[in-house]
């Protein structure tokens, strides 16, 4: 009985801190705001604070109790396209803290062409994370 | 030479960061003047600052007084007021356009940088976070059928994030009638920012260095 109440404490306790860490995370990289501004839809706002909370839920529990969802292949592009793309948006900002592309360009001096090396970053992600998967490194 | 201008008032104006390709540096080169008098305001602008970039590419770091002085020189009993800033810093560029070609070919090289360097982290990164594993129990959870590793999930995934990056970037941007700049050039302005602002820092804290970098 009292271990229950315990490690429903622990169990508790937990969820708060991870939670806190994955909004402070999300909110201090700025990938929701960056789509929201390029989207310019920021009065509904907490529609996507909303969407955020119901993901972390939804995602926890096909994480934890995995359970069977039979959303086939069409639930499995849905997925992955709108997982990668926040992948991708995530990491161009955690590369935006460390400031690489400005040092780089300025190091380099380069003043031609700054869209020529967005695309050939987003080709080299594209190419790389296809060969990961096809090679089934990791698996 | 020096000239009197009792009575007459001067506004002067500088920039943050100013751009000079000449060695001989005027303070027309780097101020925006306006004078009571016209005659004192073109005198005033072809004034020269011999301690401005020292002949050596690169920025330097300046106070407003150093122009002022010397414009008191050449101007007697004038009133300067200084609208601009205090401090500020003299970017000194041999060539205006660098060569179109070598410039090309510096970006081409970072592209290249920028596109095996993306490869090499993205597949760090789902090594590192176990992407494979978890896809391929999402994807038994999903059909109830075993993975090969390779399905529909992974490959919308890898088309994801390419497609991520340019709406982060807001890529698409400068089709538009907008002309807000992209992320990408705020940050880089920023950026810039930052420098001039540590190097006017530390010219201050060490005045004799001049803060050139």
């Amino acid at each position: 009985m009292w271990t229950s109440v315990l490690l429903a404490l622990i169990g508790i306790s937990g969820g708060f801190v991870v939670a806190g860490g994955v909004i402070a995370l999300m909110v201090g990289l700025g990938v929701i705001t960056r789509f929201v501004g390029i989207t310019h839809t920021a009065k509904h706002v907490q529609i996507f604070e909303t969407a955020i909370l119901l993901g972390g839920v939804a995602g926890n529990l096909l994480g934890v109790y995995q359970p069977m969802v039979y959303a086939g292949e069409p639930g499995l592009a849905v997925l992955g396209i709108f997982s990668g793309i926040f992948v991708g948006g995530w990491i161009l900002a955690l590369a935006e803290i460390v400031n690489i592309f400005p040092i780089f360009a300025r190091r380099a001096g380069i003043t031609k062409g700054y869209s020529l090396i967005v695309i050939a970053m987003a080709a080299g992600k594209v190419a790389g994370s296809m060969w990961h998967f096809y090679m089934r490194f990791g698996v | 030479m020096t000239k009197q201008a009792k009575g007459e008032t001067l506004y002067l104006k500088i920039d943050r960061n100013v751009q000079v390709h000449d060695e001989k540096v005027t303070i027309g080169d780097i101020a925006q003047i306006l004078c009571t008098d016209k005659a004192t305001e073109n005198l005033v602008k072809t004034i020269g600052i011999p301690t401005a970039v020292n002949g050596k590419p690169g920025r330097h770091a300046m106070s407003v007084l150093e122009v002022m002085e010397q414009i008191q020189k050449e101007v007697k009993g004038l009133e300067i007021n200084n609208i601009g800033e205090f401090d500020f810093i003299i970017t000194y560029e041999k060539r205006k356009h660098p060569n179109g070609m070598a410039a090309w070919m510096k970006t081409v090289f970072v592209a290249f940088l920028a596109f095996f360097g993306a490869a090499f982290t993205i597949m760090t990164f789902n090594n590192d976070v176990d992407v494979p594993k978890l896809f391929a129990q999402i994807y038994f959870q999903f059909t109830g059928n075993r993975s090969d590793g390779f399905t529909v999930l992974e490959f919308c995934y890898s088309l994801g994030i390419g497609l991520g990056i340019l709406l982060f970037f807001n890529h698409f941007a400068g089709r538009k009638f907008t002309v807000d700049p992209t992320p990408l050039e705020v940050e880089m302005r920023t950026y810039e920012d930052e420098i001039d602002t540590t190097l006017i820092e530390r010219s201050r804290r060490d005045p004799k260095g001049k803060g050139t970098s």
